[in-house]
């Protein structure tokens, strides 16, 4: 039995939210050189499984030239391609990103039995248009045509030379380091997606895609990926079904909680992750974040009768008007942005920095919706209401639409997790189900208990781990010698249990302050923790964007 | 004598039993192979070569021909290693059912990658495709194209 201490005036305050900001990495091309693959690392996936059909959500993340924008997606059938949407993504962030929130107790030596202070608990988380043009039997591309921003083309891979000088000669960039991490996809009957940004769109006009393809796994193709990327990948997975879904071909690894940097917002978690996942066999692992209900999911994303009636904003008096429809019928004014920032002709900076004010209740969203009614104010020419209708409703409502009914149509989703070296990517990752396994939570909490008297502090972890902090040793972990990162590292099966194939609960325990029936006993020499910066995002594929010289 | 006659005719057309009805068809299905265009049935313990599939995984292509079923079915088809019934594949479609029996739509059995710590390549697995109350079964082995270190690589563990 641990010593235990009353607790007086306890104060929770929430750390370490993983913002849907820091999950966003900037993919920032340097000018292209033969010598130098650039990575774009920062792209979220979003898998559906049914009836023998994979759907793919994908958000792209960009921010270079358009005209070295440069994606490829294998793919096992010819897929249906057609435009996303961004709320999916927010609402899949918001609902389901890893928690760390740190409760502040007093301990009971404390005489004046006040709170410690109220913190916010901020928890530490293509329609084708009428131009698709059919190819020929034999050529190279099967279909090629436009959506939203993208031209697209769905071409065979049965050959790579063949596939590769068509993509050249029709203005689709390709990676110079291709050659080898594109093999495994080169086989009879294999395709590849290939988008390039439409000629006026600018890398602002990205909104995610979805593909739909005949396929009995989802899978990520990350030996493409490998030809670009750097050092500790972030990968980011959401899979959506009527249960549990599993890694079926790489390990599951549990983090040790110890290592994360509770004081500092759990700024370490992508490090700590990182160095579990090494400790499974080859660096093939997965964390799940989180393995629950859709309900938050679809709360957030609201329903699709929302968006009103396109005529409403056709028919509009005004600009300002239709803004106000707009607003009314709850349009998200930032997913909103790329149509309105260039209808208004609004600098990137007025958006760019809008922050709201802590503690006013007022909203990024409030705050875009009044930039748009003050540029609307300030215009003299009336603006064509149908077209802007026209082009909200196809590249917004329609696909935002469609993302509703996709996420009304799976009750479950799993958020898995990890990061990979560039020759960790041997294997392309594929995911299963398991319906007997348990929801996972994404909000994880540890104590800090402050003591008065003697002014120690002990933080204690949920599975009953403690650890004491002398007066003025800063309230942080360091590596310490021997005791690992990952506190199990398991294979899970497609029914039953997990087999735990390395369990370190128990040298994790052995290693913490406070022995059974004892008080409190060797401090722990807390170290400066680990302070990474960390790239977090979701690496469909990696995307070095060389431009070829052509001879 | 006529009357009577006709008399017994009549009674005799009136009487005669209905011919009986067709005995229902038991459902089932075969588990097989198309070559050729045609469907050829496999035997327990047959050979399948791995397939590369368009995405870097390694699949068998089977095809299952159906009797006593008509329209849409609910297909389940799972795989599971032979001697330690460890689950392998599992699959849930729909498809039509043609007029010659055949499901149409063929959604390869993907096998590789591997499961986690679960070696399939050259090991017996019992593929079991179920409909309704009808059950088809085929124990086969999946095997590595000659040569394909890839295939090891990832069939294998």
């Amino acid at each position: 039995m641990r010593t235990s201490h009353l607790i007086l005036g306890t104060t929770i305050i929430g750390i370490g939210a993983l913002t849907a900001a820091d999950a966003e990495a900037c993919g920032c091309f340097a000018p292209p050189t033969v010598a130098e693959p650039v990575v774009q690392a920062g792209e979220r996936i979003v898998f559906g499984h049914d009836d023998g059909k994979v759907i793919a959500h994908i958000q792209i993340q960009y921010d270079g030239q358009a005209e070295d924008f440069a994606w490829m997606l294998p793919t096992p059938a010819i897929p249906d391609f057609r435009l996303g949407s961004e709320e999916l993504f927010n609402a899949l962030e918001t609902n389901t990103r890893p928690g760390f929130m740190l409760i502040q107790q007093r301990g009971d030596d404390c005489d004046d039995g006040g709170g410690f202070g109220c913190g916010s608990a901020d928890f530490l988380s293509v329609q084708a248009s009428p131009n698709d043009r059919g190819a020929g039997g034999d050529s190279v591309a099967v279909r090629e045509s436009s959506a939203g921003p993208y031209d697209y083309a769905v071409v065979r891979a049965d050959e790579k030379k063949p596939m590769i000088d068509w993509l050249q000669e029709n203005g689709y960039f390709v990676p110079a380091a291709t050659d080898g991490s594109i093999d495994p996809y080169i086989r009879p009957g294999a395709y590849f997606l290939v988008l390039k940004l439409r000629a006026g769109a600018t890398s602002g006009d990205l909104q995610p895609v979805v593909i739909e393809y005949e396929s009995e796994r989802p899978m990520i193709p990350i030996v493409l990926t490998s030809m670009g990327a750097v050092d500790d990948m972030g990968i980011i997975v959401w899979v959506l079904g009527k249960n549990r879904a599993i890694p079926h071909n790489y390990q599951h690894v549990t983090i040790n909680e110890e290592y994360i940097d509770w004081a500092n917002q759990a700024d370490n978690y992508a490090e700590v992750v990182s160095r579990a996942v090494d400790e499974a066999a080859e660096g093939h692992a997965f964390v799940t974040e989180y393995a629950g209900t859709m309900d938050p999911v679809k709360q957030t994303l609201g329903s699709s009768f929302r968006f009103g009636d396109k005529q409403y904003v056709a028919d509009a008096n005004n600009l300002s008007d239709a803004l106000s429809y707009l607003r009314a019928n709850e349009h998200d004014p930032i997913v909103l942005r790329p149509i309105l920032q260039r209808e208004l002709d609004i600098p990137d900076d007025v958006l760019d920095n809008l922050v709201p004010p802590q503690f006013s209740g007022v909203t990024l969203q409030q705050m875009y919706w009044d930039v748009y009614f003050d540029f609307a104010s300030r215009r003299t020419e009336p603006a064509d209401l149908v077209m802007l209708a026209d082009e909200i409703w196809t590249k917004y409502v329609e696909p935002t639409r469609e993302a509703i009914a996709f996420a009304n149509d799976h009750p479950y989703v799993t958020r898995m997790y990890t990061t990979m070296d560039p020759e960790e990517m041997t294997e392309d990752p594929v995911f299963a189900f398991n319906p007997d396994l348990p929801e996972i939570s994404n909000i994880h909490t540890a104590t800090q208990i402050n003591y008065c008297n003697d002014d120690v502090s002990e933080i204690q972890l949920e599975d009953g781990r403690i650890y004491v902090f002398e007066p003025g040793e800063p309230v942080a972990f360091g590596v310490r010698e021997g005791i690992p990162f990952a506190e199990t590292i398991s294979i899970i099966p497609q029914e039953g249990a997990p087999t735990i194939v390395t369990d370190n609960r128990a040298l994790l325990a052995a290693g913490d302050d406070i022995e059974d029936g004892g008080c409190r006993g060797v401090q722990h020499r807390g170290r400066g923790g680990l302070r990474l910066a960390f790239i977090f995002g979701m690496v469909l594929i990696g995307r070095a964007v060389i431009r070829r010289r052509r001879k | 004598m006529k009357k009577a006659l006709f008399l017994v005719l009549a009674t005799a057309m009136a009487c005669s039993p209905e011919p009986p009805p067709d005995p229902p068809v038991e459902e089932t299905i075969e588990v097989g192979v198309i070559r050729d265009g045609a469907f050829v049935p496999l035997s327990d313990g047959d050979d399948l070569e791995l397939i590369s599939g368009a995405q870097g995984g390694f699949h068998v292509e089977l095809a299952a021909r159906v009797d006593g079923m008509a329209g849409e079915v609910e297909v389940e088809r799972i795989a599971r290693r032979s001697d330690t019934q460890v689950l392998v594949a599992r699959s849930e479609f729909s498809s039509e059912v043609l007029s010659s029996g055949l499901l149409e739509r063929s959604i390869p059995v993907f096998l590789c990658p591997a499961p986690a710590g679960v070696n399939v390549a050259d090991e017996t697995l019992d593929l079991t495709y179920r409909i309704g109350s009808a059950v088809g079964t085929l124990a086969f082995q999946p095997r590595c194209p000659e040569g394909d270190a890839f295939c090891d690589g990832i069939c294998r563990r």
